[in-house]
């Protein structure tokens, strides 16, 4: 009697041995699986832990919580007595959803299929296989040496300690690492741990059989030998498998005071060594040359370079990590994925981190180019066509300022660059804008040493300069690099910001460097300039205009015609009052505005000679010696009146 | 009763890593020698890529503290040395002295000796004068310290791992479970002491405690 009672306890103890075996199990390594988290401490009060504690729970004196799962899995062995089948606990990876998967188990009587559960398409990576046996002997052992070990108490209290084991053991394995991932991300996860209780398990595959085996020393009861081991994947292995941290380092383009939020950084010293002035430019175009190393190096295979960049994370991969291809699970090999395992990817909402390039397209619209005339600048041309790709097979022209009014029609843009053409190091700076000539084209994939030659990085442009609209946006440039046959740089973009800048200039008539140009170039040229240039040679007509009258000789009291215009010299006391007669006359009909300004020019342009024959006319009018002599003819002209003035009104008195 | 004596490996710390690592190693093994009812708590490691468990005994965790503070204390002291914590368990058995009446001793019945080698780094700018940069200096501080505290960490994690075999392996010797309390046995942690008296000292007094070790268990 006794006897069979203390059999019915050591049974009992083996039951309850598989339970919180598979209970501690799946507490360590499936997120959720159970409502009484471990984590929360278990101070020293006894009588709560005693009270909240279901009695099912306080076996082996562990408690770990409901868990609902476990209970499900071990039912089969709870199942009356007899021999117990060991228990096949697999631990699985599976990366085919981010939610949480919750596999049956097999118990003995079906040892070939799944249980109750989700349908799954595919097995996943096996983590880990515990083996919980009770192997029971031949015959029943008989000896009295070990005979006060064989009593349940002792068989408890040892049982006790390898659960104690066991429990630090499952959190010095390397898949508690994932257990770990797995709880701490608040966020959608790209892999879930699962599990699998098998009565009969299929073999593991080679791969997986070489995994690294513990096992733990068992404890001896009369019918036989309770056992606890593991097969786990090396820790290299399962690293290879562990998710991205949630924020992946990327290159943020737009931080403040980066060129592309701050477009006042243009060609900056520094970075170009061109001709482009500097210190007219007021930085409301896109426009940023950054110097880039001829070398470029080539993109690392590091894992490490991969998740700065956040498209490699999905190539961190393990060769050997292959999934499992047992026909037991109903489907035929090549139904199955045999590609190597992925790992985790991020943490993030987004299943892959988006390309920068991309995100920069969301933020970034650029105008479309439009036609204008081709540059004025030599030397900027010159000097910025050595640093950038000629692709262009015919120039693009710039809108006239007048003509351009609001937004821009951000429609044609063509699409921006595609991450994959700049698959390169984050020291780079890539223009984020449209890289083709047409809308919806496909970007050309760039070289590195195209990269290295292209040096521009556009930007979006200033939203105080789209509302004005009299100004073109710099779509000449924006189009300018990457291997649009439609596009060239375009140098008229820079030369209109640095006419617009020189508004700001305290001397509007200074003389420029466009002036001189002027002089050199043909007319037909300087009419192109004239119209294209608009103000900025107005003001330097005009100027001209105010040396040639600074140098005209003395008023004579007639008015001489400026090349059609007429202009009353009379009137004008002051190169200022002269600029305002011109001004005035130069006022806003656009027809003869423009007339007026070729007029103002070809005047400008011809002033030097005409000033010269001023003077030469004068000269032989008459001389200042002349001019004296008759001063003085007057006085004494004046002298003779007043003196007969007086003698005639004496003679009256 | 034999007491079984587990020495565990040597570790080489650095006096701001004694706690820690004192903590991993003594609730590891206090964890598994807690028969009582017990709470886990996981406990991740501050310094350490590694979790350990709490048995949940304010007690035994208060009592551990203030040993190593003491520890500490006494590390500053006495820089640049071994040191050896050793976590003993015992019952306690009155033993009628003829002379005396009833004593209570000590029976030990397990103790885990835990030898850290102290070692305070010295400024690798002294020792390399020829480091013109002080940029590369502090690097290779900095990387030789990270090696040092990888394998601090590795050679920790094979303590715990060489406490769990060895804890599970050597069960007959635990006493019976009479006490209810989380700690089921007495235990004791015993540090160098600050009198600058050796380790040994306190092994003789222990001695004088317990008495002559018996034959039959």
């Amino acid at each position: 009697m006794a006897g069979s009672l203390s059999m019915s306890k050591t049974e009992q103890i083996i039951v309850e041995f598989f339970v919180k075996c598979l209970h501690i199990i799946l507490e360590a390594r499936i997120p959720c699986s159970s409502s009484n988290s471990s984590s929360q401490p278990g101070r020293d009060s006894p009588s709560p832990a005693s009270s909240s504690s279901s009695s099912k729970d306080r076996w082996f004196n562990l408690v770990l919580g409901d868990c609902p799962a476990a209970l499900e899995s071990a039912e089969p062995w709870r199942r009356g007595p007899g021999d117990h089948p060991p228990m096949v606990v697999d631990i699985l990876l599976d990366r085919s959803s981010g939610d949480h998967r919750f596999r049956g188990g097999g118990g003995p009587g079906t040892p070939d299929s799944w249980s109750e559960g989700e349908a799954e398409d595919s097995y996943g990576t096996v983590l880990e296989r515990w083996t919980i046996s009770h192997e029971r002997f031949s015959q029943r052992r008989s000896g009295s040496s070990s005979s006060h070990a064989l009593e349940v108490p002792g068989i408890y209290k040892r049982a006790t300690i390898l659960v104690r084991t066991l429990y630090c053991s499952v959190r010095t394995l390397p898949a508690h690492r994932l257990f770990h991932l797995a709880t701490s991300s608040s966020q959608s996860r790209s892999f879930s741990l699962g599990f699998k209780v098998w009565a009969s398990p299929p073999p593991l595959l080679p791969d997986e059989a070489a995994m690294e085996v513990r096992g733990f020393a068992p404890v001896e009861t009369p019918m036989g030998r309770l056992a606890v081991s593991v097969a786990y994947r090396h820790t290299t292995a399962v690293t290879a498998l562990e998710v991205t941290p949630a924020i992946l380092p990327r290159i943020i383009a737009d931080y403040v005071g980066s060129p592309t939020t701050d477009p006042l950084r243009r060609l900056s010293a520094d970075s170009f060594t061109g001709s482009v002035p500097c210190g007219g430019i007021s930085g409301r175009r896109g426009v940023h040359v950054v110097s880039v190393p001829t070398s470029v190096p080539s993109p690392p295979s590091g894992i490490g370079r991969r998740h700065s960049w956040g498209g490699g994370l999905n190539k961190l991969q393990s060769p050997t990590l292959l999934p499992p291809s047992s026909p037991s699970f109903g489907s035929s090999p090549s139904s199955r994925q045999h590609s190597p395992v992925a790992p985790p990817t991020t943490r993030t909402n987004h299943s892959q981190p988006i390309p920068i390039y991309e995100q920069q397209q969301q933020r970034s619209r650029l105008s479309p180019p439009n036609p204008s005339p081709p540059g004025t600048c030599h030397s900027l041309e010159s000097s910025l066509a050595r640093y950038l790709p000629r692709h262009s097979t015919a120039p693009v022209s710039i809108p006239k300022p007048s003509s351009v009014r609001g937004l821009p029609d951000r429609s044609a843009l063509p699409p921006p660059t595609p991450r994959r053409s700049f698959e390169q190091p984050p020291q780079h700076v890539y223009a984020s804008s449209n890289l083709s000539g047409a809308r919806g084209d496909v970007p050309p994939r760039l070289s590195a040493s195209t990269l290295a030659e292209s040096m521009l990085l556009i930007s979006p442009p200033h939203p105080y300069q789209s509302s004005q609209g009299d100004e073109g946006p710099p779509s000449g440039v924006k189009r300018s690099l990457y291997g649009s046959p439609r596009v060239s740089l375009s140098r008229s973009s820079i030369k209109l910001r640095d006419d617009t800048d020189d508004e700001e200039f305290a001397c509007p008539f200074a003389v420029d460097e466009d002036d001189e140009e002027l002089q050199s170039s043909p007319r037909t040229r300087h009419t192109n300039v004239f119209e294209a240039s608009g103000p900025k040679s107005q003001h330097a007509a005009v100027g001209a205009l105010v040396r040639l009258l600074k140098s005209a000789p003395p008023l004579q009291g007639r008015s001489w015609s400026l090349a059609g215009g007429e202009v009353d010299m009379a009137a004008v006391a002051s190169p200022e009052a002269t600029h305002q007669v011109v001004r005035s006359k130069s006022r806003p009909i656009p027809g003869a505005v423009q007339q007026h300004r070729y007029q103002a020019s070809a005047a400008a342009y011809q002033a030097p000679h005409h000033v010269y024959r001023q003077q030469q006319m004068t000269k032989s009018l008459k001389t200042t010696s002349e001019a004296l002599e008759e001063l003085e003819v007057y006085k004494d002209l004046r002298k003779f009146i007043l003196t007969e003035q007086g003698s005639v009104q004496a003679s009256r008195q | 009763m034999n007491c079984e004596i587990f020495h565990l490996r040597e570790l080489d710390v650095e006096p701001y890593q004694i706690r820690e690592v004192l903590r991993c190693i003594l609730h590891t093994v206090m964890f598994n020698r807690a028969l009582g009812l017990v709470r886990p708590h996981d406990v991740d490691s501050e310094l350490f890529d590694l979790t350990y468990v709490q048995c949940g005994d304010l007690t035994f965790e208060k009592k551990m503290e203030e040993k190593i503070d003491q520890l500490i204390a006494w590390v500053e002291k006495h820089p640049n040395k071994k040191i050896t914590v050793c976590l003993s368990f015992y019952e306690t058995r009155s033993k009628q002295n003829a002379w005396f009446g009833h004593k209570m001793e000590r029976l030990y019945w397990e103790q885990w000796y835990v030898t850290l080698n102290t070692t305070v780094q010295q400024s690798h700018l002294r020792s390399k004068p020829h480091h013109d940069k002080l940029g590369d200096a502090l690097d290779l501080m900095t990387d030789e310290r990270s090696k040092r505290h990888a394998l601090l960490e590795s050679g920790l994690k094979e303590v715990m791992l060489q406490i769990l075999q060895q804890v599970n392996e050597k069960k007959d010797h635990v006493p019976p479970v009479t006490s209810q309390d989380v700690v089921s046995f007495p235990y004791e942690i015993s540090i160098p002491s600050s009198s600058d008296s050796s380790f040994g000292m306190d092994m003789f007094k222990r001695m004088l405690q317990t008495g002559p070790p018996t034959m039959l268990g």
